[in-house]
């Protein structure tokens, strides 16, 4: 460990790949640069930094590396001292700022010092060996600080060497992340033309492997409550089993899961071989390579894995730099792909429930029937774009008015496609209509069997009614009572209710008569009125409406001005809230202003 | 290197650096020579030539065996380069620095 070249302001040294030959290396150079007039602290400084970059120079040594010698240059002017270590590790990037660790850490200082004492630190990384570059002016200041270090007349032909060696290395390094753009654009290209990221994956790893000089890869990516799922591997062996991530056992062992838990490359090599119990094994063997997590904006997408099975050959820098930029490349990819499908699902879906939405507003009556001597209104209010609720009157053969209301068990387009269903039924089976019991009978048979196959069910409500006679025949499957107000403000719920259409094939619907008295208000309903919810959750319930109800027909409300105040009562009730279910009424009240009242 | 026992304090003296060569060997020695009735640990570093990351790994390696049980590091005399590297990394917060 003689100097070699102990010119009177530049020399060098070398020492063997071990941390205890850093001590003597140090106070060699610490002894050369006290000879050329450093003050006390300089010393120390420049002693400290030589330190911590020999200690990290032997300590990440790459594996075949560990008996070739580290080296360390130095030359000193007047105003200026540069120090050159030459280390054979894989190298990494000096970061511009480096942040101190935890307090209780015990190691990661050395970067911070080697940054806090020099005026200038650089890292070249080269294929065969890295130079980090170190530059701290003298104390006192030069006279002429604005200009660089000024190179002695003995030392130029030994500094336009290092000149030379660090553009080499420049040029190497600008080389790879040459090659690395060159193959970026080349994959766009290829990119435009592949409509799913994994089969571009699989294309193009063997040719990024083949840069690398990788002897293979592995490419897993996250799906969606699974796991890493392998999607491409060479060669290919059984490695098809997903890795859970939520697996801390194998997690442990696998390489893989670490780099994606801990969102940071995992290298391994013979000192930090791969685990037998590790599923990368079986690819990997006992060699060397890395892991490395595939994440944009903090989110998860996969990890890619290569390597090499002889264990004395790591990848040089700029492999490594190109495995990871491919994999950030196809995780941008693959993130817009699936940011793209997401939006254009959205945009098929909102088209899907538009149309369908559509169609059920078709299904509503545009104009319901004039009846002499009443007045009638509907309301429907979807709690979503598309509902299941539904409301028909209309005026058969017989003269007779049929008021149905009808509500399908849950919401959307399944729901709205059942309702437009159950329409089209009612209205074949119109001639039934004087026997609502047997209508509801009727439409249960022929609606069972593709109601009970997707596991759904209609609550519905008949109201036949002949305006020359002042009575009604009701029927209801399963539906909330109508309400009926009389001209003196009473009210009462009627009720008679059997099973929901879709429950059980052959479900006899019993009728009652009710008789109308002067002045009646009817309200068919359905339970989204009175389950409308306030702040706190709690229910409207039904006596709001009946009071409601009885109100108008005491006054002889007009039916408009009713249903106003029904929407009213839920709104104000809601207060804001957002209607969990479809809101729907039917209001048939008779024309008081035919009675002589007011 | 050695070491002298006074009560609940334990003190490692003559130190010649605490560098990457060394530093293993100093926290294994400290280990051997700390007994359960020490709460104070003094590492008196005035003979120290030279400290590096790696010989600070160790006394944080120090700091963090003691503080489970309410003990503590002093550091005694640390020359100025020692004492201004300790500041450049706060680690004069965790350390008690003493210049006797």
């Amino acid at each position: 460990m003689e100097p070699q070249n102990q010119l009177a302001r530049c020399f060098s040294l070398e020492i063997v790949c071990e941390l205890s030959a850093i001590r003597e290396a140090c106070q060699r150079s610490r002894a050369a640069l006290a000879a050329a007039g450093l003050t006390e602290e300089e010393l120390g400084h420049w002693e400290l930094m030589l330190a911590e970059a020999g200690n990290n120079a032997v300590r990440y040594a790459r594996p075949g590396e560990k008996t070739t010698p580290v080296r360390f240059e130095i030359s000193v002017n007047d105003q200026w001292v540069e120090a050159r270590v030459v280390d054979h590790t894989p190298g990494f990037d000096l970061p511009d700022e480096v942040e101190l660790p935890p307090p209780d850490s015990e190691n990661g200082r050395g970067l911070y010092l080697i940054k806090a004492l020099s005026d200038r630190a650089s890292y070249f990384r080269g294929r065969r060996e890295n130079h980090l570059l170190l530059k701290k002016r003298r104390m006192p200041p030069g006279t002429n600080p604005t200009v660089g270090p000024e190179i002695a007349d003995a030392s130029l032909p030994k500094k336009f060497a290092e000149a030379q060696t660090t553009l080499d290395l420049m040029t190497e390094e600008l080389a790879s992340a040459y090659e690395s753009l060159s193959t970026i654009f080349r994959f766009s290209a290829e990119l435009a033309e592949q409509s799913q990221p994994e089969e571009f994956a699989r294309k193009w790893l063997g040719e990024v492997g083949k840069i690398a000089a990788a002897d293979w890869f592995i490419l897993r990516l996250t799906e969606e409550g699974q796991g890493l799922k392998l999607v491409a591997s060479s060669p290919a062996v059984g490695l098809r089993q997903t890795l859970s991530l939520g697996n801390a056992g194998v997690g442990e062992a696998s390489v893989e899961l670490r780099a994606a838990n801990f969102q940071m490359d995992v290298w391994f090599d013979s000192a930090h071989p791969i685990a037998e119990l590790d599923p990368l094994f079986k690819l990997a063997g006992p060699g060397t390579g890395f892991s490395h997590p595939m994440v944009i904006n903090n989110r998860l997408l996969g990890v890619l894995s290569m390597g090499r099975h002889q264990t004395d050959e790591s990848f040089q820098a700029g492999q490594v730099s190109i495995i990871q930029t491919f994999a950030d490349f196809l995780g941008i990819q693959i993130r817009n792909t699936q940011f793209q499908q997401q939006q254009l699902q959205s945009r098929l879906t909102a088209r899907e429930l538009e149309i369908a939405a559509e169609i059920q507003r078709s299904l509503l009556p545009k104009k319901l029937p004039a009846i002499p001597g009443f007045q009638l209104v509907g309301h429907y209010l979807s709690a979503r774009q598309v509902g299941g609720d539904f409301y028909d009157a209309f005026v058969t053969r017989e003269g007779g008015l049929l008021l149905a209301i009808a509500d399908v068990m849950g919401k959307g387009v399944p729901a709205a496609m059942f309702a437009a269903i159950f329409r089209s039924q009612l209205r074949a089976g119109a001639e039934r209509a004087a026997n609502p019991g047997a209508l509801l009978a009727w439409l249960n048979r022929s609606l069972y069997a593709d109601l009970d196959q997707v596991e759904m069910f209609i609550t519905a409500q008949l109201v036949y009614f002949k305006p020359g006679e002042r009575s009604i025949q009701l029927a209801s499957a399963g539906h909330p009572p109508l309400l009926l107000a009389d001209g003196d403000g009473r009210v009462q719920a009627v009720e008679d209710s059997g099973m929901p259409l879709g429950i059980m094939p052959d479900t006899v619907y019993t009728e009652c008569a009710v008789a109308l008295p002067r002045g009646v208000n009817l309200l068919l309903f359905t339970d989204g009125l009175t389950e409308a919810r306030d702040r706190e959750g709690n229910l409207l319930w039904v006596g709001p409406l009946e009071k409601c109800l009885a109100r108008a027909a005491k006054n002889g409300q007009s039916v408009e001005q009713t249903k106003a105040e029904l929407i009213a009562l839920v709104a104000a009730h809601q207060d804001g809230v957002a209607p969990g279910d479809d809101q729907t009424f039917l209001l048939l009240a008779e024309n008081r202003t035919d009675q002589g009242r007011t | 290197m050695r070491t002298e026992k006074h009560g609940e304090t334990l003190l490692l003296t003559d130190i010649p650096t605490l560098t990457s060569d060394n530093s293993r060997v100093f926290k294994e020695y400290f280990h051997s020579a700390l007994g359960p009735e020490h709460n104070i640990v003094e590492v008196d570093l005035a003979t120290a030539r030279s400290v590096d990351s790696n010989g600070l790994g160790a006394l944080i390696a120090i700091h963090k065996a003691l503080s489970p049980r309410g003990g503590r590091v002093r550091l005694l005399n640390p020359p100025p380069l020692i004492a201004e590297m300790f500041h450049l990394l706060e680690l004069d917060k965790i350390f008690e620095i003493i210049h006797r």
